[in-house]
């Protein structure tokens, strides 16, 4: 088959886009550099679930040594690069908490005078938003007033449990706002390949019964029953381009074999770690570097989501490893303070349930409060199910300083060069984690937590990347145009989280899902010349 | 002290919760196998200790001598032991795996 397009990654922006783009007649050839996982090969199918975190499944990246990892040195960074490489991408192990960017978040610099403005607006995502939320089975409760636009969900939201109906109680008691959580999970509808949650827990170990979204068994499943091909193991290393014409990929596959495919239109949607690295690596070959014209700011601003936890004990069972570790409720109540504080923009508390086994006596020896001998199990038995925390999930800005770049001295099995991230919290995030972890043990107590505690940032929660390959009007100061365009390549595009000017401060899986069909769907109308829209 | 009598003393069961020791946590292949992935130098290093004072303190404090990471073989060998079926199911009356009702077909 000669493509048409070819869409580089099958993880939250690559499947959505390869879906659309294939409704449309166009031939997709989807290039994803890991390997394709069945249901039954994720963690939670087997007895060693909590150790394959620590191996084949673990979140980061660094840590990984999967098809299609390559070396990332992020030891100059307080927070670790998290992602996945395989089908389905990060969509695997994400905890599938899914609210939508707000309406404010992409006027950043006009509302609050700080970070940029998205020259795309809301307005233009809410039809995506809601495709998006269609096609994933949005579940959760219409009526949250930070969400007005908002207007249909698919399934119920995830049960509080007691863990959740204490933790909304004391927000009650605090008088502060909080919502049950949209998420990307059935708990109403049972299908052939999403089964309805019986709330096991460890969602972010994969959902081996698909009641969690993933683009694999979404987008992926949909498209590959028409015009996508979908080749897992195949390392895309660079564009290839005949001036400033994108004209295919350089590719390797598991056997090494170098070859090229030939395409005039190439979508990169390999995250903002993976995205950047492919750009770097194309801009390393290039004689005239001048032809992107943004080439200066590839893998720069890089923006993650800083996180506090907090963490309450409550001397009742209150059965917390029981539901959807990361989907019960969350508080916007500090997204923009209405009190004086010393910080810009805010933060969501976003409500974790317990630790899993392995995790409860891991966090009792890390904090040197495990007992070994016999009573390791009345100890055991007295933490497990009796915690929750409140993660803080700062709102980053972007930050020249903050980068990746390619690390010449530390290449992949393919030989091609690894990333090395810089990055250092700002100042503002210091402030507003600090302020955040004291409102979370507030409401923890409020709650009936008897003993509290909170600290930050947390190492190995950098989930949410953005930012390195920027998008904006100005093709000087940013890498990609409104339609995700390479400035100053024809066929070049980037679809996914590196383009996001701002980050919020809210989980971004369904703003890179509506974002990618949104881009997609220009790319058919405007560009191609498409008679029709899904939208 | 070999690994397996060490892990013994530190993981010793409960036999009024029905929770067994290390060493009867599964079956003998999958312990092996464990103590197999050990570092041979913290291996080495207790091949010196002695069970000759029996108190867990005093087992405790010998390890401080331990040259290697000491935190990453405890790591393991918690994440392994509270893994193992027959350690969690009396624990927290959960089965692993988890998983006991389907796996989606797609």
């Amino acid at each position: 088959m000669t493509p048409d397009i070819i869409v580089v990654g099958s993880g939250m922006a690559g499947a959505p886009a390869a879906w659309m783009l294939s409704q449309h007649g166009f031939k997709v050839l989807l290039l994803e550099s890991g390997t394709d996982f069945s249901p039954a090969e994720l963690p939670s199918a087997s007895v060693d679930w909590e150790r394959k975190r620590e191996t084949t499944f673990n979140p980061v990246a660094s840590g990984r040594t999967n098809i299609g990892d390559y070396p990332v040195d992020d030891l100059k960074s307080p927070i670790a690069v998290c992602n996945f490489n395989a089908v389905g991408g990060s969509s695997i192990l994400y905890s599938a908490h899914f609210p939508r960017f707000l309406r404010s978040d992409f006027k950043v610099k006009s509302n609050y005078g700080v970070g940029a403005d998205w020259p795309v607006d809301y307005d233009e995502l809410l039809p995506y938003f809601e495709l998006n939320e269609r096609f994933v089975k949005l579940s959760g409760k219409v009526g949250d007033y930070f969400f007005p636009e908002l207007k249909q969900a698919y399934n119920s939201p995830v049960p509080l449990g007691i863990a959740g109906e204490k933790l909304a109680k004391g927000y009650e008691c605090l008088g502060w706002h909080w919502w049950p959580s949209f998420s990307a999970i059935n708990t109403d509808l049972n299908l052939e390949r999403r089964l309805k949650c019986h709330g096991l827990g460890p969602c972010n170990t994969g959902c081996p019964m698909g009641a969690k979204a993933t683009t694999n068994n979404t987008y992926l499943h949909e498209g590959l029953k028409g015009n996508v091909i979908l080749k897992p193991n195949h390392t895309v290393s660079k564009l290839l381009l005949n001036g400033a014409d994108v004209i295919g990929v350089e590719v390797i596959d598991i056997n090494k074999h170098l070859f090229t495919i030939e395409c005039p239109r190439v979508i990169l949607a390999a995250g903002a770690i993976g995205t950047p690295r492919i750009l770097l690596n194309t801009l390393g070959h290039l004689n005239n570097k001048s032809i992107m014209h943004g080439a200066d700011f590839i893998g720069k601003n890089l923006m993650m989501h800083p996180l506090g936890y907090a963490e309450g004990y409550f001397p009742d069972k209150i059965h917390s490893d029981k539901g959807p570790q990361g989907a019960m409720l969350y508080s916007l109540e500090f997204y923009r303070p209405t009190e004086a504080v010393d910080f810009n923009l805010g933060f969501m508390m976003h409500a974790l349930r317990g630790d899993t086994p392995v995790d409860t006596v891991k966090s009792l020896y890390g904090t040197r409060k495990l007992v070994f001998g016999k009573n390791i199990y009345p100890q055991f038995i007295e933490n497990y199910g009796h915690n929750m925390g409140i993660a803080i999930i700062c709102e980053d800005l972007p930050d020249i300083n903050n980068k990746v770049e390619l690390d010449h001295a530390s290449l992949d099995v393919n030989g091609i060069p690894g990333i090395r991230v810089t990055y250092q919290l700002s100042s503002n995030s210091k402030r507003m984690m600090a302020y955040g972890l004291k409102k979370a043990r507030n409401v923890l107590q409020a709650s009936g937590a008897t003993k509290t505690s909170g600290f930050g940032p947390i190492r190995n929660t950098g989930w949410h990347l953005f930012g390195t390959a920027c998008m904006g009007n100005d093709p000087n100061r940013s890498v990609v145009d409104k339609n995700g365009a390479i400035h100053g390549l024809r066929g070049g595009y980037v679809f996914d989280a590196s383009v996001f000017v701002t980050s919020s401060c809210v989980n971004p899986a369904n703003t890179i899902q509506a974002l990618s069909l949104f881009l997609s769907d220009k790319l058919i109308k405007d560009i191609l010349g498409a008679t029709k829209r899904i939208i | 002290m070999q690994p397996k009598e060490l892990f013994d003393i530190l993981l010793p069961g409960d036999d009024r919760l029905g929770v067994p020791s290390f060493s009867m946590s599964d079956s003998e292949d999958n312990v092996i196998g464990f103590l197999k992935s050990l570092p041979n130098g913290f291996i080495d290093d207790i091949a010196h200790l002695t069970l000759t004072d029996s108190s867990l303190e005093s087992h405790l404090d010998a390890l401080k001598g331990v040259r290697l990471d000491l935190r990453q073989v405890m790591y393991s060998l918690l994440s392994f032991y509270f893994s193992r079926p027959a350690v969690v199911r009396p624990l927290t009356g959960r089965s692993i795996p988890l998983s006991t009702s389907g796996i989606a077909k797609f």
